[in-house]
């Protein structure tokens, strides 16, 4: 637009008033009429009183828009000072608009005061000559960004493919050591079964149930076995093992510890298989939130659910977070209209950046608490990190684009973190909003239920 | 005599458990310890102290909920009671400022990333814990079926 200054100024405001302001020099252009052609001859100065013109250049047969002007803005200024009477574009009306012109025979008014005409003019000249300077160096600019921003897009996206292959390939190996155990361990079981019942059992027992104590507790069992049954620490230990996952009086029975050695092996054995199947399944769910991440489509829908889209965040941050107290507290929440690999997007940069930033400040027992909430028309999810916070004065250009604090630049190429969270929360019609000081630092991200809600 | 302890720290049981049977064949000589926190493994190493016990080798993960691995192992390396207890890292996930403490501040003698193949790890091990034998001045005669002769023998004692 025209720079309000000069807008403002009574020199303008003269000319307005003086040149433009006679009726008879005023007329209505239809939306989609051409003022100007290209080439044309041109003996006037038009001002848009009201309304949008855009120009037009044809460059290479295609007609690429050079200017936009509106209300206080002139057209024709090139051809009608700079004396080649030939307007250097097609001039078109973008919507009806109202104008008001002078022509080469207009003499200048009160020319003993306020000079010749091009005296007169002079101002608006140069404000118009630097007004379509700055619009074409923003107009290179956004080209710049625009390419960068391709550029990001073309690396996220072979990214996002060669995961979408890795996640593949893994998926078939896991696929097969998954299947291939569980034969194993069914093909052990039945022999078992049908020979050795009583191995039988405390095979089946380590296979569907696992190692249930923790190292502490097996080490509290061991010496209270010890010490009750007279027995030496070895033996103790394998029975305060078998005792986490079978009741006391089986594995106390006095023929299960005369055998102790040989039921114990079976029992390690499934065990084994447990451990195997709880392994394979870890796997899969990575690989799986892998590949939706990578490869997944951006197309959204109805019935997404908040609550999975956070656990597959989880689960994909899984090595981020084991060193990280969690405290997920998920409430079950209606479904939403939108898109799973975009909500995941949306917790991976924001639990990311919280893991990020206490593992940088060296936080003592980093931890982080996630909580979700329904709203009359929305779900609101909070996410408090215990690290150092952000400083106020940082609050605002963390969601920038290209921002860090970040020593490394390493980064998992999942997102541009939290600009790419800004852009889509935005994009939902959704709201963020930080709250942050040293030792707890909360995102609350609040998400329409429906498609057109939300932002109210 | 109390035999010596090798105690194992890592908070995933499954991976514990795998750890801990690898290195059964020297149950014969050792005992076996399990933990899946670095604070229960320092109250632990406090128990077995009191009782007199001498603890010969930590076999640690490095990334755990609450403290790390390498920060375990530094404040053992600072402890004058565990001046002769070897440290062996077995982890799948340290970073390069991580493995720099490790052998800086915690003293770790042997550094092992998961997977590790078992036959290395109690090999690492015997040759540690005979280290640790010959450094504490115990009697290795009885055990030598359990110790590395090789480290014995640069040792001047074979």
């Amino acid at each position: 637009m025209f720079d309000s200054e000069l807008v403002d100024s009574p020199a303008y405001q003269r000319i307005k008033q003086v040149y433009f302001g006679r009726a008879d020099r005023h007329f209505t252009l239809k939306k989609g009429k051409t003022l100007l052609e290209q080439g044309e001859f041109n003996d006037k100065l038009y001002l848009i009183l009201e309304g949008t013109i855009v120009g037009y250049q044809s460059i290479d047969g295609e007609p690429v828009e050079i200017f936009r002007s509106g209300p206080d803005m002139f057209i024709g200024l090139q051809s009608f000072f700079g004396r080649s009477h030939r307007s250097y574009s097609k001039v078109v009306a973008e919507t009806e608009c109202s104008m008001a012109y002078i022509e080469l025979s207009t003499p200048a008014e009160d020319e003993y005061q306020y000079g010749s005409l091009i005296e007169q003019f002079n101002p608006v000249i140069v404000n118009a000559l630097i007004t379509r300077q700055l619009r074409s160096s923003h107009a290179a600019l956004e080209r710049q960004r625009t390419q960068k921003r391709l550029l990001q897009a073309e690396k996220m996206s072979t990214l996002g493919q060669l995961s979408a292959g890795l996640a593949h390939e893994l998926n078939n190996s896991i696929g097969v050591l998954a299947r291939k155990s569980e034969y194993i361990s069914e093909f052990v079981a039945d022999i078992l079964n049908e020979r050795e019942p009583k191995k039988f059992a405390f095979f089946k027992n380590g296979l569907d149930e696992g190692q249930r104590l923790n190292s502490l507790e097996v080490r509290q069992r061991t010496r209270e076995f010890a010490r009750k049954l007279n027995i030496n620490k070895e033996t103790a230990k394998l029975l305060a093992k078998m005792a986490s996952s079978m009741d006391d009086a089986s594995v106390l029975d006095k023929n299960v510890i005369k055998n102790l050695e040989s039921v114990a092996q079976f029992w390690q054995l499934g065990v084994d298989f447990h451990d195997m199947q709880v392994a394979a399944k870890h796997a899969t769910g990575i690989v799986k939130s892998v590949k939706i991440l990578g490869g997944g489509s951006f197309e959204r829908g109805e019935g997404v659910c908040v609550i999975d889209s956070i656990e597959q965040a989880l689960s994909l941050l899984k090595s981020n977070l084991r060193a990280v107290q969690l405290d997920a507290q998920l409430r079950e929440l209606p479904t939403i209209y939108g898109n799973l690999t975009e909500l995941i997007q949306i917790w991976v940069n924001i639990i990311k950046n919280a893991c990020d930033a206490m593992e940088q400040a060296a936080t003592p027992s980093p931890s982080l608490r996630i909580s979700t909430r329904l709203l009359p028309d929305a779900v609101k999810v909070k996410i408090t990190d215990t690290g150092p916070g952000i400083p106020e004065k940082l609050q605002d250009k963390i969601f920038q684009p290209n921002f860090t604090t970040k020593k490394n630049g390493l980064q998992f190429g999942l997102g541009l973190g939290l600009s790419i969270v800004m852009r889509l929360v935005d994009s939902y019609n959704g709201r963020i909003v930080l709250n942050s000081v040293p030792g707890k630092t909360t995102f609350s991200v609040t998400l329409p239920i429906r498609e057109r809600d939300g932002k109210n | 005599m109390e035999k010596i302890n090798i105690i194992c720290v890592d908070d995933q049981r499954e991976v514990l458990d795998a750890v801990v049977r690898d290195l059964q064949p020297l149950e014969q000589w050792f005992n076996l310890e399990e933990c899946e926190s670095a604070d229960e493994c320092l109250s632990l190493m406090e128990e077995l102290d009191e009782e007199g016990a001498s603890i010969g080798l930590v076999i640690s993960d490095h990334v755990m909920p609450g403290r790390s691995g390498v920060d375990m192992l530094t404040e053992i390396a600072a402890d004058s009671r565990y001046r002769f207890t070897r440290k062996i890292l077995l982890t799948g996930l340290a970073s390069h400022q991580d493995t720099i403490d490790a052998i800086n501040d915690a003293g770790v003698d042997r550094y092992f990333e998961k997977t590790w193949n078992p036959e290395e790890l109690i090999a690492a091990c015997k040759s540690l814990l005979t280290q640790f034998v010959l450094d504490s001045g115990m009697d290795y005669q009885t055990m030598l079926g359990a110790l590395d002769v090789q480290v014995l023998y640069q040792s001047g004692r074979v």
